[in-house]
C-alpha cells in the first residue's frame, strides 16, 4: 500500500511490538486511521489481547506528530501494565498518571504538559468526579486534550453486568465535546444489547466488532456444594494446572479464606480485592512474573489486567452473568497452547450474588432522609453531620450519594469534602430498578444453565454475547465427553480442609475513638478513648453464615435458643490457640434484656471448660433497640449509652476478663461494656464472641 | 439518540468562556474582539464552528490575523474537553450556557445591546422568565432603611402586577426588592457578578429556582471572582431586561449613578428615579429621569404610572413589544 499514513502506522506498530514482520490484526488499522484521521468517534468491542492499546498509542502518535494535544485515557486500571509502558516508550510516547496516590508527581505531569512533551496521560473515572482533583490537577492538564480514550466502555450501561455510576458522568461530557475531539471506546466484553446502548448513549459513534472465541481455553464444570470439598479440590489441584492463574471468588472474605487454606497447603497464593489499595498492582506484577502459583482474587481484579501467557482461571463461585464469567475466564489462554477455565458450582452462589446486588441499591426511604438533612442545612454538610441524622453506615451512605451524584439531573452536588442539595427534584427510577432486577434474574438463570453443560460451553458462552461465529469449541469437557481435570478429591485432604474451615477465627480490633455527643451520660471530654479504659484485641470464632460453625450458631440463636457444647469446646480450643497473655482469669458476658440466660448460660459453661470462675458483672440497666438496626457509628454510640452498669458487689480490680457476647458487628457493645470494667479496675478485658456479623475485611 | 450540540455554540464558549480557575493561560476573548473576528469569518463565509477543525482553523487564522492572535485562538479553540467538563460539573447544579447564536439568548439584550452584548449568558432557572414584562429596580448597597422599605414594596407591588423584577443581586436595594417580590409570589430574576456556581445551591435560593419563580444569570462564567470592572459591565444587563427601571436611590458617584446615567444615555428602558431629597436621585432627575413618588401608596397602579409618563415625557424607549425584531437579528450566526 503506499498510502503514507498506513506505511507510518505499521512501522510504529512493528516499532512497538517489536516484531519486524507483524501485520495489523483486522480491523486494526482502520480503527486507527478513523480515529487519527477522520477523527471519528469509535467503540471498538475486541477480546483481551486483540490491541486496542496498539490503537490508541500509534493513534497519539500520529496525532501528535501533527501538533495535537495529549491523549486522555480514562480508564479504572491503576496503571498501565509494563508491556503496555515498554511499547509506549518504544512508539515513542511519554506517558503519565495522575491519581491520588502519587500527588508528587503532579507537578511534572503538568510541566510535562506545558512544556508539551507528554503524550498520554491515564485517569481514572472516579477522579474526574471529585471536585478539589479536577481544580487541582485535571485543569491544569486538560487544556488542549487531542485524543479522549474511554476504556471498559460497557460500564456505561446499565443493562451490562459492570454499570458504574462514574461512567454517566463520561456519557454526559461527551455530550458536550466538540465532534472535532476523537473518541475511542473500547471494551473486550459486551453483548448486542450492551454494544447498542453504549453506542447510543456515546452519540455519533461507529462500532468496530470482532470475534470473542479463544481456541486455547478449555473450559469444564463441577458441581460442589461443600466448601470443603471445594477447598480440597483446589488443594488437590492447583499444583498439576500449567503456569499461573486466577482463583475468583464472589467475596473479599472468601478470597481470603481460600488464601488462608492455600497457603497452609504451602501453596504459593495470595489474595487480591478491591479493599486492598498498595498491594494491588504489587500482587499484578508478581502474578505477571510467574511468581506465585494463584491470585485469590473477587472480580476487583480485571479490568485491563493482561497477562498473554495466564494458565488458568478458576471460579470458586459462580458468577451472576454470562459476561461477568467471559470477561473473567477470557484472561486465560491468550499466548499458550493449553489453559483451563474451570468453574465450580457452590450452593451459596445465588444467595451471595442477590445479596450483593440488593445492597448496592438505592434505598429509597435512605434517600428521602439523605435529602431532608442537606434541605434542612444551611451551609453544605460533611458526611459525619449527615450521619448524625440519617440511620447509615459511612459507607452506604457515601455510594448513596455517589449514586446520586451520578444522576443525570442530580439532587446532590460535592463541595470539597461537603454534600449540598440542588435544585434538581429527585424522584427514584422503579421502573429501572424493576428492569435491572428482571435483568440478573434472567442472568444468573443463564448462568445456571451453563452449568447445566447441555452443549458445548464456548459455545454458550459466545452465544450469550452475541458472537456469530459462534460454534462448538471440541475442547470443552462437554465437546470431550469426559473431565478435563480429575473432579475428586484425597480424603485427607478433604478431612484437613474441614478442620480449617472450623478454625476461622476473627481478631476483633480495639476501637480507639468515641464520640462525646453519642455517649452522653459517661460525660466524656475526648474523642480518644484513654487506653487505661480501652479493650485488648480479641477473636470472634466464625463469621455469621460461615461454612464451618456459622450453621451450629444460627441455629443456638434463632431455633434451640441455647448454644451447642460443641461450641463451647470450639471457643474453648480458640482461646487456647490463642493464648491471650495476660491469661484470663475471670469470665464474664454481655446482659441482654432481650436473649436473657442465652450467653451467660455460654459464658458460664465456657469457663468450666476452660478452668476459670465465671463472675455476672455488668447489668443492662435499661432497654436498647437491636444494635444490628442501627447503621452507623453514631446511633450505635447512642443506643448504647447509658445501658449498661457494673453490679457494684464485684471487686475487679487488677483481675483479666474474657468478656463474652454471641455475636459482634460494630464493636461498640464490647468497647462501652469494656470501657466500664476496667473503669471500675479490670486489668484487661478480652472480647470474644461466637460470630462476626461485621463486613468483610 | 444524543442530540447533537450545536457546534457554533461550542465555538463561541470556546473563544469567549473560562472554563475554572486553572484555565489556560490564553485570555478568553473581549466582546469587542469576539466581534471582530465574528466579522472576519462572515467576511470568509465561515462560522465559528469552523474553527474547530483545526486545519480550516489554521488556514484561516493565518490569512486573517498576526500569528500572536492566531496562536491565542488556537490555545483557545483546543479547550474542547475542559469545557465540556466544565459544562458537565455547572449542568450538575442546574447552570445552562447561552450563546448569541442559540435562539434561547435573551431577545431583549440580544435587541437592545445589539453588538455590545455579551457572547456567552450563563444562568440557572427558568429562562422563559426573562421574557416576561419586567420591573428593574436598582439602588445603592448602602441605602438606609426607608429606601430598603421602599424597595422591598416596590417588588411587592411588581409582583402584585405580574411584573417579573430584574435587579444586580447585590446586598441592599437589590436584595430587598427581591424578597418583596418573591414574597408576595412574583417572579425575580437577578444578574449577578459573580458567585453563580456557589448561589445556585444556596440554600436559600434553591427551593425559588426549582419553583420557576428565580432566575440567576450572568455575562461571567460561574466560577468567575468579583471585580469591580464586571460590576460596572453588569449594570447595562439589568436595565436592558426589564421594561421600566427603578432607581431607589443614588449618589452622586459609584455603581448605581453611573448605571444611571448610561441608561440616560442609551435608553434601553425608561428610567424612573424616585423622587427623594436624595443627591444623586435629584441629579438623575436633572438629567431626564422620570420621577416616581417618595411614597408608594401615592401610586394607585404602577404600571398605569410607567405607560403613562414614558408615553408623555419620554423619547422614544425601543420596547420589545412596540417594535418588529430589529436590527439585532442579524447579529445571530444561525442562518
Amino acid at each position: 500500500m503506499a498510502d503514507p499514513i498506513h506505511a507510518r502506522a505499521l512501522a510504529l506498530l512493528r516499532r512497538g511490538t517489536g516484531w519486524p514482520d507483524v501485520r495489523f490484526r483486522n480491523q486494526q488499522y482502520e480503527s486507527i486511521e478513523a480515529i487519527a484521521v477522520r477523527r471519528a468517534r469509535l467503540l471498538v468491542v475486541q477480546r483481551t489481547g486483540w490491541g486496542k492499546s496498539m490503537v490508541y498509542f500509534i493513534a497519539t502518535r500520529l496525532l501528535r506528530d501533527r501538533g495535537s494535544g495529549p491523549t486522555l485515557l480514562i480508564s479504572p486500571l491503576l496503571a498501565l501494565m509494563r508491556n503496555q509502558v515498554e511499547a509506549a516508550v518504544r512508539i515513542g510516547l511519554r506517558t503519565g498518571r495522575i491519581d491520588s496516590s502519587n500527588q508528587d508527581e503532579w507537578a511534572d505531569i503538568e510541566q510535562a504538559v506545558r512544556d508539551d512533551i507528554l503524550d498520554l496521560l491515564l485517569v481514572s473515572p472516579e477522579r474526574l468526579t471529585n471536585p478539589r482533583f479536577v481544580e487541582r490537577v485535571l485543569q491544569p492538564v486538560s487544556t488542549r486534550i487531542g485524543l479522549l480514550v474511554v476504556d471498559e466502555a460497557h460500564c456505561i450501561s446499565d443493562w451490562g453486568h459492570d454499570f458504574r455510576p462514574d461512567y454517566q458522568r463520561i456519557v454526559r461530557l461527551l455530550r458536550n465535546l466538540p465532534g472535532t475531539i476523537p473518541v475511542l471506546a473500547t471494551t473486550a466484553t459486551a453483548n448486542d444489547r450492551v454494544v447498542e446502548d453504549v453506542a447510543r448513549q456515546i452519540g455519533r459513534v461507529e462500532t468496530v466488532r470482532g470475534p470473542l472465541v479463544r481456541s486455547s481455553l478449555r473450559l469444564q464444570v463441577i458441581r460442589m456444594h461443600d466448601p470443603a470439598r471445594r477447598l480440597a479440590w483446589l488443594a488437590d489441584v492447583l499444583p498439576d494446572l500449567p503456569g499461573s492463574g486466577i482463583i475468583y471468588t464472589l467475596t473479599k472474605a472468601s478470597a481470603h479464606r481460600v488464601t488462608d487454606w492455600l497457603r497452609a497447603r504451602a501453596l504459593e497464593v495470595v489474595a487480591y480485592t478491591g479493599a486492598m489499595d498498595r498491594e494491588r498492582e504489587h500482587i499484578e506484577q508478581a502474578l505477571l512474573g510467574n511468581k506465585v502459583k494463584a491470585v485469590a482474587a473477587t472480580s476487583a481484579l480485571g479490568m485491563g489486567f493482561d497477562k498473554p501467557d495466564l494458565g488458568f482461571v478458576i471460579h470458586f463461585q459462580r458468577p451472576p452473568s454470562p459476561v461477568h464469567y467471559y470477561q473473567q475466564v477470557g484472561r486465560a489462554g491468550r499466548n499458550v497452547e493449553r489453559a483451563y477455565g474451570i468453574l465450580l458450582e457452590g450452593g451459596e452462589d445465588d444467595e451471595i450474588a442477590e445479596w450483593m446486588a440488593t445492597s448496592n441499591e438505592l434505598d429509597a426511604e435512605h434517600v428521602r432522609q439523605i435529602l431532608h438533612a442537606l434541605e434542612q442545612a444551611e451551609e453544605p454538610l460533611t458526611p459525619a453531620r449527615i450521619e448524625a441524622s440519617v440511620n447509615l453506615s459511612r459507607g452506604k451512605l457515601l455510594h448513596a450519594l455517589r449514586l446520586l451524584h451520578a444522576h443525570p439531573t442530580p439532587p446532590v452536588d460535592r463541595d470539597g469534602m461537603r454534600w449540598t442539595r440542588t435544585i434538581h427534584p429527585y424522584q427514584p427510577d422503579l421502573e429501572q430498578l424493576q428492569r435491572l432486577r428482571r435483568l440478573r434474574e434472567r442472568e444468573r438463570e443463564r448462568m445456571a444453565r451453563y452449568v447445566d453443560g447441555e452443549r458445548c460451553l464456548m459455545e454458550y458462552l459466545q452465544r450469550e454475547l452475541n458472537d456469530p461465529s459462534a460454534r462448538a469449541c471440541e475442547h470443552c469437557s462437554v465437546c470431550v465427553g469426559s473431565p478435563l481435570v480429575p473432579v475428586n478429591c484425597s480424603q485427607e485432604t478433604l478431612a484437613e480442609a474441614q478442620r480449617f474451615l472450623r478454625r476461622q477465627y476473627v481478631v476483633i480490633e480495639p476501637r480507639k475513638r468515641w464520640d462525646v455527643n453519642a455517649l452522653a451520660t459517661m460525660k466524656l471530654e475526648k474523642t480518644t478513648i484513654p487506653s487505661e479504659w480501652q479493650v485488648e484485641p480479641g477473636r470472634a470464632l466464625c463469621r455469621w453464615g460461615d461454612p464451618g460453625y456459622g450453621g451450629l450458631v444460627r441455629a443456638g440463636k434463632q431455633r434451640e435458643l441455647r448454644f451447642d457444647q460443641r461450641l463451647v469446646r470450639a471457643v474453648a480450643t480458640m482461646v487456647r490457640v490463642w493464648e491471650p497473655d495476660p491469661f484470663p482469669q475471670l469470665v464474664t458476658s454481655v446482659p441482654s434484656l432481650r436473649t436473657g440466660a442465652l450467653v451467660p448460660d455460654f459464658a458460664a459453661r465456657l469457663a468450666r471448660d476452660l478452668e476459670i470462675p465465671y463472675l455476672d458483672t455488668l447489668a443492662k440497666v435499661r432497654e436498647t433497640r437491636p444494635q444490628k438496626l442501627m447503621e452507623n457509628s453514631y446511633q450505635q454510640m447512642r443506643n448504647l449509652d447509658g445501658a449498661f452498669a457494673v453490679r457494684e458487689r464485684h471487686p475487679l480490680a487488677r483481675r483479666v476478663f474474657l468478656l463474652v457476647d454471641d455475636l459482634v458487628d460494630s464493636r461498640w457493645t464490647f468497647t462501652l461494656a469494656g470501657a466500664l470494667l476496667r473503669r471500675a479496675g479490670a486489668a484487661a478485658v478480652y472480647p470474644v464472641a461466637l460470630a462476626s456479623t461485621a463486613p468483610d475485611r | 439518540m444524543t442530540p447533537d450540540p450545536d457546534e457554533n455554540k461550542l465555538a463561541i464558549l470556546l473563544l469567549c468562556s473560562s472554563f475554572g480557575a486553572h484555565d489556560s493561560d490564553a485570555r478568553p476573548l473581549s466582546v469587542a474582539e469576539f466581534n471582530k473576528l465574528e466579522g472576519w469569518l462572515r467576511a470568509a463565509n465561515l462560522r465559528p464552528r469552523d474553527l474547530l477543525d483545526p486545519a480550516a482553523r489554521d488556514t484561516f487564522l493565518s490569512e486573517t490575523t498576526t500569528p500572536e492572535h492566531a496562536e491565542r485562538i488556537r490555545r483557545l479553540s483546543e479547550r474542547g474537553f475542559m469545557m465540556s467538563h466544565a459544562l458537565e460539573r455547572w449542568g450538575q447544579r442546574g447552570i445552562w450556557a447561552v450563546t448569541r447564536a442559540e435562539e434561547r439568548y435573551p431577545a431583549r439584550i440580544r435587541r437592545r445591546l445589539a453588538q455590545q452584548a455579551a457572547p456567552v449568558f450563563y444562568g440557572v432557572g427558568d429562562p422563559e422568565l426573562l421574557a416576561r414584562p419586567a420591573l428593574a429596580v436598582a439602588g445603592s448597597r448602602d441605602a438606609d432603611e426607608h429606601a430598603l422599605a421602599y424597595a422591598c414594596a416596590l417588588g411587592g407591588r411588581a409582583a402584585d402586577e405580574e411584573l417579573a423584577v430584574v435587579t444586580g443581586g447585590a446586598r441592599g436595594v437589590d436584595r430587598a426588592a427581591i424578597q418583596g417580590c418573591l414574597e408576595r409570589a412574583g417572579a425575580a430574576c437577578a444578574v449577578l457578578v459573580a458567585g453563580l456556581y456557589s448561589a445556585a445551591v444556596a440554600a436559600h435560593n434553591r427551593e425559588m429556582i426549582a419553583d420557576g419563580r428565580l432566575a440567576l444569570i450572568s455575562p461571567f462564567h460561574p466560577e468567575a471572582g468579583f471585580t469591580a470592572g464586571n460590576a460596572m459591565a453588569r449594570n447595562r444587563y439589568v436595565y436592558a431586561l426589564a421594561d421600566w427601571s427603578v432607581i431607589v436611590r443614588s449618589e452622586l458617584a459609584g455603581g448605581t449613578w453611573s448605571g444611571g446615567t448610561e441608561l440616560l444615555k442609551h435608553g434601553w428602558s425608561s428610567l424612573f428615579v424616585r423622587a427623594s431629597e436624595d443627591e444623586g436621585n435629584r441629579a438623575l432627575l436633572e438629567r431626564g429621569a422620570l420621577p416616581i413618588p417618595a411614597e408608594l401608596d401615592e401610586i394607585d397602579r404602577l404600571r398605569t404610572l410607567f405607560e403613562r409618563t414614558s408615553s408623555a415625557r419620554a423619547a422614544p424607549v425601543r420596547g420589545h413589544r412596540s417594535k418588529p425584531p430589529a436590527s439585532g437579528e442579524q447579529l445571530t450566526l444561525d442562518s
